[in-house]
């Protein structure tokens, strides 16, 4: 049974027990009133009736006095009539009396009136000549026997008071025994109810107070408390059913909550701690390093070369190069420390317990040599390189956490920018740096908005013919407060920091105009050389923005050339810059090795590709006609050039002694001061109608 | 111990013999619940009430001038105050009027019983010369001339009607009619411890011990309707006009009402009951050798005389009031 009918059922059962009762108590006070009632009104019918008679019976006697005392003289048969309506008065009184005597007692005494009456009236009757007899009573006997009648009388009228009182004292009594009945049965129905219901009521507290210390323990953490009560078919058991229910929840939620929190704090590609977790560590180290012996170093490693091997392995191989960087880390520091994984693969490590900065930098070589271990991914062994910049949290000077952080991530520019696989440790100078290519960068940006960034223009000449061969696109900032600025303060800068498309376009935009102007002025202008990176011909579209761009401007691909520099083809078949290369090729477009001769060239690529020309470094170029060692290195990679039929350019020529040796080498194109500096493109026109004009005159002349 | 017990036994046997001489004493004294009329008499309410009209009537005497109630006084408990009444020629009779009270089962009537019925009595005082001084014809004829009577002897006496017989039968009928009231002796002997003084106590005992009272005035109504010689000098020889040996005899009246009955004795010759009983104290006295039936009562005391006359006032009636008929005036 449910409890609510367990706690409902008693009290109505109560309720309906005390309303009976109180009925019944109310039944009996009615029941005994009327019983009262009756039995006075009875009482008082019946005591009316015997006045009635004492009155007649005083009215008889009185007539009867009256004629006896002699004093008038009437019929004897009007006297008997009289006297006989007295006895039927009387005999109808009887009547009643009779009808109404209820107790023996009562018909005793009736009977007796009854007696008495008969033998007064007999008498009464001979003394007014009603009947004849020889003896007649005297007044006295008369007197007498009224007085018989009477108490006769008396006695019925006392005997029914008294009855009347002794049944009003029975009806109250019985109503007393009544009420005394019902109120020792409620009692005990009372009792034995309260008893089961404060039994059923200490169990129940039983239970509850159970399933609040199950339920206490679940609030604390003890989801596996065993809760009882549970097989119950009533409130008690879906309370413990829901509870257990309820612990199973909480115990899911919690699991799943330190797991979210896990999640929140940690890298799941790792499982090493996030930027997140790493500001928080770093906080802590910064609250606990006061008044310590020991420095914390923040160590910012960035993956080399990793971004490569994602987009040539795929990103499961860059996972797997993530988790074999972390693991290397992780087997390099120290308990108390910590690496954190700030981005896609750049690491951030934590040493709390530092004392100076060779340890520092011991530890970091150490890092970067796990790193750049090779790992075997389906086979193939990868290498991957690391840089690492380095920031020493002073104890007086930075406490800001993402200031350190900045601080190591300046380190990591400063080494990324001295080459791969560097370490390099943060001090203010290098902030300064930092701050001012910073600087540098924002003028940048809106030097590229506000078109400060145009483009200059070198010829190229044939040697032999003195004919324009075309012209090499060079970017020049008209910086609003510095002046005139070469590409070198700026093009490294743009390139590292995403601009470098947005500067090509400018240039290319700039170079397609030029051409078009030229031309539309019918000066000779065969194409302009433009400068890419291997990352802007790595990154796919390169081709078809080319395309887009010239058919716009109604020309051709071979109006433009492309200039690379020679270290792009250092890489293996696989880079993707080579394959862009094939496809310009493909397309028609120029391909120009600038620089050639600096870098690591495969002369094997130089070979597949062929490329359409390739530009000797000034290096080789300036001078050479005073350095036989410098003329034989011309003139082999000249040799090489011409073996291969692929056109050469030397850059950087100056002199006309330059000019004659390059000739007598077999190079006759030629770029430099000393064909024509950088020219902005007005000036070139200028220069071309002047050429032109001094060429006309020549063969004029 | 024993003492004590045979003295416990003795007082309840004393008791119960009191007890047992109490009760006699109770029944001796009890009255009568009936009034026996003789053989030969009828009784009727009419009747009676008639006999008290006439009783009442003057027109019953010659010259009209006094009733039968005119000497027999029911204020003075149907007698008259003086030694001897006057008749109707205003001359003292020979006697003193004797009472009428409790005369039905008497069987002779008048001091010296000359008249065996109440009938025959009541014809003496109408018809004597020197009492009313009338005659039976003249009452008739006197009483017939009046409507009322005769309307109410018709109705009384329906076959009679209006006689001489019938006026003394109704005369009878009424006077038997006639008892002593209840008085305080009667409720005592019924039983009310409280209703006689003890002085009155006292003197019943006198009245049937040392004053030998009983031993004529007997019963209820205190007489035993007998002759007695008590002494008393004089020529009136009572009963012995009818029998010699009865000479100086006289009925013995009932002592009820007594108190209200002065002067006593048949010729009124004693004013008081004090008077009376000292009499009969001394003895009464001889005369012509005829001796008193009383002897000296030596061993009364006056104190003895005093107790026996609050007794015989206890036999003096609660109500001895009679009320007076309305008469028929023509």
């Amino acid at each position: 049974m449910s409890i609510k009918r367990r706690i409902l059922g008693p009290i109505i059962l109560l309720i309906l027990i005390g309303i009976a009762g109180a009925s019944w108590i109310t039944l009996a006070a009615i029941k005994t009133q009327n019983a009262i009632q009756d039995a006075n009104f009875t009482v008082m019918r019946t005591l009316r009736t015997t006045e009635r008679a004492q009155r007649t019976r005083k009215e008889a006697e009185a007539q009867l006095h009256r004629f006896l005392t002699f004093n008038m003289i009437e019929p004897r048969a009007k006297i008997a009539q009289r006297h006989q309506e007295f006895v039927n008065a009387f005999n109808a009184i009887w009547d009643e009396l009779n009808t109404a005597a209820s107790s023996p007692r009562q018909k005793e005494l009736t009977a007796n009136l009854r007696h008495s009456f008969d033998l007064w009236n007999k008498e009464a009757s001979i003394t007014l000549g009603i009947r004849r007899d020889s003896a007649i009573p005297s007044h006295i006997r008369l007197g007498h026997l009224g007085h018989r009648l009477e108490l006769a009388l008396v006695a019925l009228e006392q005997e029914v008071r008294s009855g009347a009182a002794n049944a009003n004292r029975l009806a109250r009594q019985n109503y007393v025994h009544e009420v005394a009945l019902v109120f020792i049965s409620m009692v005990v129905i009372f009792v034995i109810a309260g008893t089961a219901f404060i039994g059923f009521g200490s169990h129940l507290v039983t239970s509850l107070t159970r399933l609040a210390t199950a339920m206490e323990q679940i609030r604390k953490g003890d989801y596996d408390t065993k809760i009882g009560d549970q097989g119950r078919q009533d409130e008690v058991g879906q309370i413990a059913r829901g509870v257990f229910a309820f612990a199973n929840t909480l115990r899911d939620l919690s699991t799943a909550k330190s797991r979210i929190e896990h999640l929140a704090l940690h890298d799941q590609l790792t499982n090493l701690p996030n930027r997140r977790a790493l500001q928080d560590h770093l906080t802590n180290c910064l609250a606990d390093q006061d008044d310590s012996i020991y420095q914390t170093a923040v160590l910012h490693v960035d993956l080399d070369r990793f971004k490569q091997i994602n987009d040539l392995l795929g990103h499961a191989a860059g996972d797997e190069i993530l988790r074999h960087a972390a693991r290397a880390m992780q087997a390099q520091i120290g308990p108390q420390d910590m690496t954190a994984r700030v981005g896609g693969d750049e690491f951030v490590i934590v040493l709390s317990h530092t004392t100076d900065s060779a340890e520092v930098e011991r530890l970091a070589l150490n890092v970067i040599s796990a790193i750049s271990r090779p790992v075997e991914i389906w086979g193939e062994f990868v290498n991957v390189g690391a840089s690492i910049g380095i920031a020493f949290v002073s104890a007086n000077e930075e406490q800001d956490p993402a200031r350190i952080l900045s601080n190591a991530d300046i380190a990591l520019y400063v080494a990324k920018s001295q080459g791969r696989g560097r370490i390099s440790f943060y001090n203010d100078a290098t902030r300064a740096r930092f701050e001012g290519n910073m600087a540098l960068l924002k003028d940048l940006r809106a030097g590229l908005e506000n078109g400060e960034i145009t483009a200059f223009f070198q010829p190229q000449v044939d040697g032999h013919t003195g004919e324009v061969l075309g012209f090499e696109a060079l970017a020049r900032w008209h910086h609003p407060e510095r002046g005139m600025l070469d590409p070198g303060v700026f093009i490294t800068l743009a390139f590292e920091h995403g601009l470098g498309d947005q500067l090509t376009e400018t240039i290319v935009t700039d170079a397609i105009a030029a051409l078009l102007e030229w031309r539309a002025h019918g000066l000779p202008a065969p194409c302009v050389s433009v400068n890419f990176s291997a990352k802007q011909l790595r990154d796919g579209g390169l081709v078809e923005y080319l395309d887009d761009t010239l058919f716009a401007a109604g020309l051709q691909p071979k109006d433009i050339a492309i200039e690379v520099l020679e270290s792009v083809l250092f890489g293996d078949g696989v880079d993707p810059a080579l394959n862009t290369i094939a496809r310009l090729q493909e397309r028609g477009y120029k391909i120009e090795l600038d620089d050639f001769g600096t870098g690591h060239a495969s002369i094997s690529n130089l070979r597949r590709f062929k490329v359409d020309a390739v530009k000797l470094d000034r290096d080789f170029v300036s001078g050479v006609d005073q350095d036989s060692e410098q003329e034989m290195i011309l003139r082999t990679l000249i040799d090489l050039c011409c073996n291969l039929d692929i056109e050469c350019l030397a850059e950087g020529v100056e002199t006309d002694a330059e000019k004659a040796m390059l000739l007598s080498l077999g190079c006759h194109r030629f770029q430099g001061y000393g064909v024509a500096r950088p020219m902005p493109k007005d000036a070139i026109t200028a220069w071309l109608r002047d050429r032109d004009q001094s060429l006309i005159a020549i063969k004029a002349g | 111990m024993r003492v004590l017990t045979a003295l416990l036994i003795g007082l309840c046997g004393a008791t119960l013999v009191a007890a047992a001489s109490w009760q006699d004493i109770q029944q001796e004294y009890a009255r009568p619940a009936y009034i026996d009329f003789p053989e030969g008499t009828t009784y009727s309410p009419q009747k009676a009430a008639l006999g008290k009209m006439l009783f009442f009537d003057a027109r019953l005497s010659g010259p009209q001038n006094l009733s039968c109630a005119t000497c027999h006084n029911p204020s003075f408990g149907w007698e008259s105050p003086t030694p001897r009444a006057k008749g109707a020629r205003n001359q003292a009779l020979a006697r003193h009027t004797p009472t009428l009270e409790n005369l039905a089962e008497a069987t002779h009537f008048f001091w010296d019983g000359r008249a065996s019925s109440l009938e025959e009595q009541a014809r003496g005082p109408i018809t004597h010369p020197m009492e009313m001084g009338s005659s039976m014809e003249e009452v008739v004829a006197r009483l017939k001339q009046i409507s009322g009577y005769r309307r109410y002897f018709r109705i009384a006496f329906p076959q009679e009607g209006l006689t001489q017989s019938t006026v003394l039968s109704a005369l009878a009928t009424y006077q038997r009619t006639l008892r002593s009231g209840w008085s305080p002796f009667d409720d005592w002997i019924s039983g009310d411890e409280d209703a006689i003084s003890e002085t009155a106590k006292r003197g019943f005992d006198v009245f049937t011990g040392v004053g030998n009272c009983n031993s004529c005035h007997t019963g209820w109504a205190f007489t035993d309707h007998q002759f007695h010689n008590i002494g008393l000098l004089g020529e009136d020889i009572g009963r012995g006009a009818f029998d010699p040996n009865m000479r100086y005899r006289f009925k013995t009246p009932g002592l009820r009402n007594i108190a209200l009955r002065a002067p006593y004795m048949h010729d009124g010759s004693l004013p008081s009951l004090r008077d009376v009983i000292e009499h009969y104290r001394h003895g009464g006295a001889s005369q012509e050798g005829v001796s008193s039936d009383l002897s000296p009562l030596t061993d009364m005391t006056d104190n003895d005389i005093t107790d026996l006359i609050a007794f015989l006032d206890s036999l003096t009636a609660y109500e001895p009031h009679v009320s007076a008929p309305s008469l028929p005036a023509n």
